[in-house]
């Protein structure tokens, strides 16, 4: 069973984020993932998202991967939940996210192939960059 | 009484010091020409506790979420930092909040760049979390949540968050979230590794509780937002409510049964309160000081925490609110002057338009000039004194912005102020461009600064020996800041004969 905050984690979109699998810094992946952002919830209508991060990089040095993109939102709900690199645990809890939520995405580094045809399997739109 | 929850903080936030809000920023600063333990002992002395370690004064924000917390039936409470060690038997979880755990905000980042020194809150902060208290703590499980305004600044020390075993930074206004978190934090349930309250989920007035123990220095809010729409600020993204009075007198008691007697009316622009957009409005002004005056009586401190130049010159020159507040409800025997930050930011129209276009408002930009000498003169005039500050490094500002800046200053001289300019820092809707650091310092910022250093000196002095820090047992604090200033004087006055190793654009 999924643990989800009341409030903030009600009435949100799920999004599944791969993160790309090196030691460098992709800024232009913090840039897309804002764009991306914008555009899920102009077409939801949505303000809150929880970012389900799939990534090798420990707790919490992923985040700096996503340190451009937290300090360029203002105006939505951001929670960030972390997975670490476990594949079978994601597609279950994917699988518990789609009961509850219609708005589960995938947006995924374009190398994470494993982890893109894995959310496609599932039926969940993905976003590559 | 068994604490599952804890809150605390380090000591440079876990202190009243010495009852002078405004001592507080020293700890923002690196120990200069004093021993570290001399200057937090000015910046950040202790305070009394109970037998539980429980303190009488405590920040804020703290309080507020001690409050959301007890009314859910928590076993929840601030303890000092010092004490920590009596709860660490029982308690699940440890909350810590801060306004600069990093010393990433202004001023600490600009005093920390210019010196090369770590501010003395990040080394007692790190102290803090580093201390076998906390150590101890995580061995044990004890879940660490951390927020308040400089969450963000985690996101900057990845290192030490992952060292120190941080399970959760939240960062905006916690009410709607913080009982929920807190519950999963005690059922060993997952919690996310961050969280941004968006302004959407900023809790109604309805959802903000009352506070159960006294806040540091008497400080109780009046609002929260403004609406003024400044670039480089995070308050203003919040939504604008006004707190009810009978709320800001339920607070205002509970300090006062606690032995503080002073209030700090907490704003990001006092006259805002229940203002007719950015035009204030006598009536809500009026009943706020009657009722604060009547509440804590003749012989307390009175100071707001913010307020805007713009609202100054308006409120005084279309009602004479500033002369009548001051006159019929502040200023006595006992209360001589009420200080006040105020910002001034940039003295060029040009960049004031592009950065902040409704802080001059309902003045246009074009004249914020003009509104910011005014309204210093009007402060001047009824014993209002400002500490009021600058941002260098504004992104888009030019030379001549600086220059207009320096010209501004020469023209502030007669006005009893301090004024303190500041590195800007990404927050707000700027927070994502770069920091302004030290090596992007020009000739024209440095002509600010010693403006700003010798204007401040000039009227500290005259403010310590007139109106400050009078009360007896607060000599030697006054004398520990004489002797501070005077080493200040003659430090800078050395570096400026040697300008040249600072300008580097």
């Amino acid at each position: 069973m999924i643990s989800r905050l009341k409030v903030l984690e009600e009435e949100n979109v799920d999004i599944i984020i791969g993160l790309p699998d090196t030691e460098q810094v992709y800024e232009s992946f913090s840039i897309h993932l804002f764009q991306y952002i914008n555009n899920v919830a102009r077409s939801t209508g949505k303000r809150r998202f929880t970012l389900h991060i799939v990534s090798i990089k420990p707790k919490p040095l992923y985040t700096e991967e996503l340190r451009q993109f937290i300090q360029s939102n203002i105006a939505y709900t951001i929670v960030i939940r972390y997975y670490g690199h476990d594949l079978e645990k994601i597609k279950e809890y994917v699988e518990e996210l789609k009961k509850n939520n219609p708005h589960v995405y995938g947006f995924v580094y374009h190398d994470f192939k494993e982890l893109s045809n894995l959310l496609r399997s599932l039926d969940l739109e993905v976003e590559e960059v | 009484m068994v604490y599952e929850i804890v809150l605390t903080t380090d000591r440079t936030m876990m202190s009243n010091h010495h009852g002078k809000e405004f001592l507080g920023f020293l700890a923002t600063g690196p120990a200069i020409g004093v021993p570290e333990k001399l200057w937090l002992w000015l910046a950040a002395p202790k305070m009394k506790v109970d037998e539980l370690g429980r303190p009488k004064e405590a920040p804020y924000g703290m309080r507020k979420v001690e409050a959301k917390l007890i009314d859910a039936g928590f076993k929840a409470a601030i303890i000092d930092p010092d004490y920590l060690d009596k709860h660490l038997d029982t308690m699940k979880v440890l909350m810590i909040g801060h306004h600069d755990f990093f010393a990433y905000g202004p001023p600490s980042s600009e005093w920390w760049s210019l010196t090369g020194k770590e501010p003395v809150n990040r080394i007692s902060f790190k102290r803090f979390m580093e201390s076998p208290v906390v150590r101890k703590a995580k061995e044990r499980g004890v879940r660490i949540i951390v927020g308040g305004p400089a969450a963000w600044q985690w996101l900057w020390e990845l290192e030490l968050w992952r060292k120190w075993g941080v399970d959760t930074v939240i960062d905006g206004e916690v009410e709607r979230v913080i009982v929920d978190l807190v519950e999963k934090a005690l059922n060993n349930e997952p919690l996310p590794d961050y969280i941004y309250v968006g302004p959407r989920d900023s809790p109604s007035i309805e959802e903000i509780p009352v506070i159960k123990g006294a806040s540091v220095n008497g400080l109780v809010e009046i609002m929260r937002g403004c609406p003024r729409g400044c670039k480089f600020c995070s308050v203003t993204l919040r939504p604008l409510r006004y707190i009810p009075l009978d709320i800001i007198k339920k607070e205002i008691r509970v300090n006062l049964r606690a032995g503080v007697k002073g209030v700090i009316l907490h704003s990001e622009d006092v006259l805002l309160y229940g203002a007719n957009g950015v035009k204030p409005k006598p009536e809500p002004l009026l009943k706020l000081h009657d009722m604060v005056v009547k509440e804590i009586g003749e012989n307390s401190d009175l100071a707001w925490a913010h307020a805007s130049l713009a609202a100054i010159k308006y409120a005084e020159e279309e009602y004479g609110l500033i002369s009548k507040i001051m006159n019929e409800y502040v200023l006595n025997d006992h209360r001589r002057f009420l200080g006040v930050e105020v910002g001034i930011e940039t003295g060029s129209p040009r960049l004031a338009k592009i950065i902040m276009p409704a802080k001059s408002a309902p003045y246009p930009p074009e004249k914020w000039p003009e509104v910011v000498e005014d309204a210093f003169r009007i402060m001047h005039e009824n014993n209002i004194i400002p500490a009021a500050t600058l941002i260098l490094g504004l992104p888009e500002e030019k030379p001549e912005d600086v220059v207009k800046t320096a010209e501004l200053l020469d023209r502030l001289r007669p006005y009893r102020s301090v004024i303190v300019p500041m590195f800007f820092v990404p927050m707000g809707a700027l927070k994502k461009n770069k920091w302004f650091l030290r090596d992007h310092i020009t000739r024209e910022h440095i002509e600010v600064m010693y403006k700003c250093f010798e204007h401040t000196i000039y009227w500290a002095e005259d403010i310590i020996n007139k109106f400050y820090l009078k009360e007896p047992y607060l000599f030697p604090v006054r004398m520990g800041l004489k002797l501070f200033l005077k080493y200040a004087k003659r430090r800078v006055r050395n570096i400026t004969k040697h300008m040249e190793i600072f300008v580097k654009a």
